[in-house]
């Protein structure tokens, strides 16, 4: 435990801050007070008010609880999916295998973001079609890697005499070759939750969130044309949103070293 | 080499027809009609009529789909509803500014990471390297559309340096392209210094030493050869990157390259822009890869046996 060390009890107090934002956030984070606008850094107000006098430290409260919900659900579903659909094409075989690869080639043919961009902004801006554009493209890199490993562990000697007592496929592939991969997967997955969370402020950040929900990327989007009158509406959520991407970076590492040890 | 050449190439046929599909499925995932959404609601139902009839939204979906392909041979992508002209001579016409973004970006990028990451490998566990871990790891974190804020704040509004957005000026490529250099240049020094420091074990670096050959010679020989695959990679792997990031950074500092004319086509509900963005970004990163591919070839036979 002490090698997640210090990121752990951050991350920590970070996931707390963000399940309690409802009850940690001293105003309404939607609530429009027009006369205070602008209005910098106070004691009443620690991160300032941005251009309707909504209150930013609240609105980052309930920032990173957005962020947090979208970069662990993206990666609970991309995960369950690409491990499914990677183990078994991988498994399998033949065939399957061969479509699949294809599928996957012709997914990652679209860098980063550029899927999610063009999904997400036909669907028009909303939470659920940020999840579903950012599952569409985050599953893929899961599928290659589990495929990738499944094939490898398959050829193994225990594999190959469960196969040859007549154990049943795809017990064999869920208990006996996946619990195999799960360290690596949980790696992956701490730094997927890190990309997870940069590209949906990226989406909101381009306009694709939906409006009413308080999004760090969407406030720096709003902070971008006031930059010079109020630095403060840029400066706390992207501090914020970096110490968060931060700390999901350095646990994935942490874990790394853990597991190669 | 001709062969895998050849078979490279073949093998980039299904994932570019694949590609195509699934761009000309994106305007069909819109919930309810594309038409409506486009037109807005004071549309009327001529308008509307006549836009699903260019759009051959009329017809079945397989009728579409063929004509589809057979427009996109004849380099045909469409009309933009905005601008009123094809859609291929818009996203061409802005190509240049992202390709000449995306080089300044990468060239920085090399410079930076490349005298980092053999520092980094030579001094493994010193301070130095651990001060230039930190950094990598922070650089790898920082979201590019607040280091693009932040350096506007500082290097445009406050000092008043830079121009703060456009490209009017020679100048204005600087702080975009320092904004995507940032984080490729965090990556590629993790790169850079492990290639160097297998490099710095290997007997050759020893024996050049034994012969009397300077340190900073023979570091710089040895650079070159660590650093060369980094180089490959990071035009392929991180071309993907760079083209993403460049569509944030393009936002952020209102360049006019590709991916601001897609970000601009998102908000204006502009579908057949939109997609034919998508596809020609989707298109050069196949051929960027394929290129990638084809020169690890030519420089590292070890890995041709993988491929």
């Amino acid at each position: 435990m002490r090698r997640i060390g210090a990121t752990g009890i951050l991350l920590f107090i970070l996931i707390f801050a963000g399940i309690a934002a409802p009850v940690l956030s001293p105003y309404n984070p939607r609530k429009q007070i027009l006369s205070l606008s602008f209005h910098a850094p106070s004691v009443s107000s620690p991160m300032g008010r941005d251009a309707l006098g909504r209150d930013i430290f609240s609105r980052v409260l309930y920032g990173i609880r957005t962020s947090l919900f979208i970069g662990f659900t993206v990666v609970l579903i991309s995960l369950s999916l690409g491990v499914t659909v990677g183990g078994m094409a991988g498994y399998i075989g033949g065939f399957p295998d061969a479509v699949f690869s294809r599928v996957i080639d012709i997914l990652m043919a679209f860098p980063g973001l550029l899927l999610s961009i063009g999904i997400a902004g036909i669907m028009g801006p909303s939470t659920l079609n940020i999840i579903i554009a950012l599952c569409a493209a985050g599953w893929v890199g899961y599928a290659r890697y589990t495929r990738a490993m499944v094939i490898s562990i398959k050829q193994r000697d225990y594999i190959v005499s469960a196969t040859a007592i007549g154990k049943n496929r795809f017990t064999i592939l869920f208990t006996d070759i996946l619990p195999n991969i799960i360290e690596p997967l949980i790696v992956e997955a701490s730094f997927g939750i890190g990309i997870a969370i940069v590209s949906e402020a990226s989406l909101s950040f381009l306009g694709l969130s939906s409006p009413s929900t308080p999004s760090l990327g969407r406030m720096l989007s709003e902070a971008i044309s006031v930059i010079n009158v109020s630095p403060w509406m840029a400066l706390f959520p992207g501090l914020t949103l970096t110490i968060i991407v931060l700390l999901f970076n350095d646990i994935g590492e942490r874990i790394r070293k853990i597991y190669e040890r | 080499m001709r062969s895998f050449i050849l078979k490279r190439l073949l093998l980039a046929v299904p994932t570019i027809l694949g590609v195509v599909t699934l761009v000309f499925f994106l305007i069909h995932i819109v919930p309810g009609d594309p038409v409506t959404l486009m037109l807005g609601d004071y549309a009327t139902k001529r308008e509307i009529m006549q836009m699903r009839h260019e759009l051959h939204l009329d017809k079945p979906l397989s009728e579409q789909y063929v004509l589809y392909l057979d427009n996109l041979l004849h380099g045909n992508m469409g009309t933009s509803l905005y601008y009123k002209k094809p859609v291929l001579a818009i996203v061409l016409q802005r190509f240049g500014y992202t390709a000449l973004l995306a080089l300044f970006a990468m060239v920085l990028a090399l410079l930076i990471s490349i005298p980092l990451g053999v520092w980094s490998a030579y001094r493994q566990g010193a301070w130095v390297d651990k001060i230039i871990a930190g950094a990598s790891i922070l650089g790898v974190s920082l979201p590019n559309f607040w280091i693009g804020i932040l350096l506007i704040l500082i290097f445009s509004l406050r000092l008043n340096l830079l121009p703060v957005a456009g490209a009017q000026s020679p100048l204005s490529i600087i702080l975009p392209g320092v904004t995507l250099a940032i984080g490729m240049s965090a990556i590629t020094i993790r790169m850079v210094r492990a290639n160097m420091i297998t490099a710095l074990q290997h007997e050759s670096f020893t024996a050049s030493l034994a012969k009397g050959i300077s340190i900073r010679r023979t570091l710089f020989v040895h650079a070159l050869k660590a650093t060369l695959i980094p180089v490959i990679t990071l035009v392929g792997m991180q071309f993907g990157l760079l083209l993403s990031g460049a569509i944030i950074t393009e936002t952020v500092f209102s360049w006019p390259g590709m991916g601001r004319l897609l970000v601009d086509s998102v908000m204006t509900r502009d579908y057949p822009l939109l997609s034919g963005t998508v596809l020609v970004i989707a298109l050069i990163y196949v051929m960027v890869n394929l290129i990638t591919d084809i020169l690890y070839f030519v420089v590292e036979p070890r890995m041709r046996k993988t491929l």
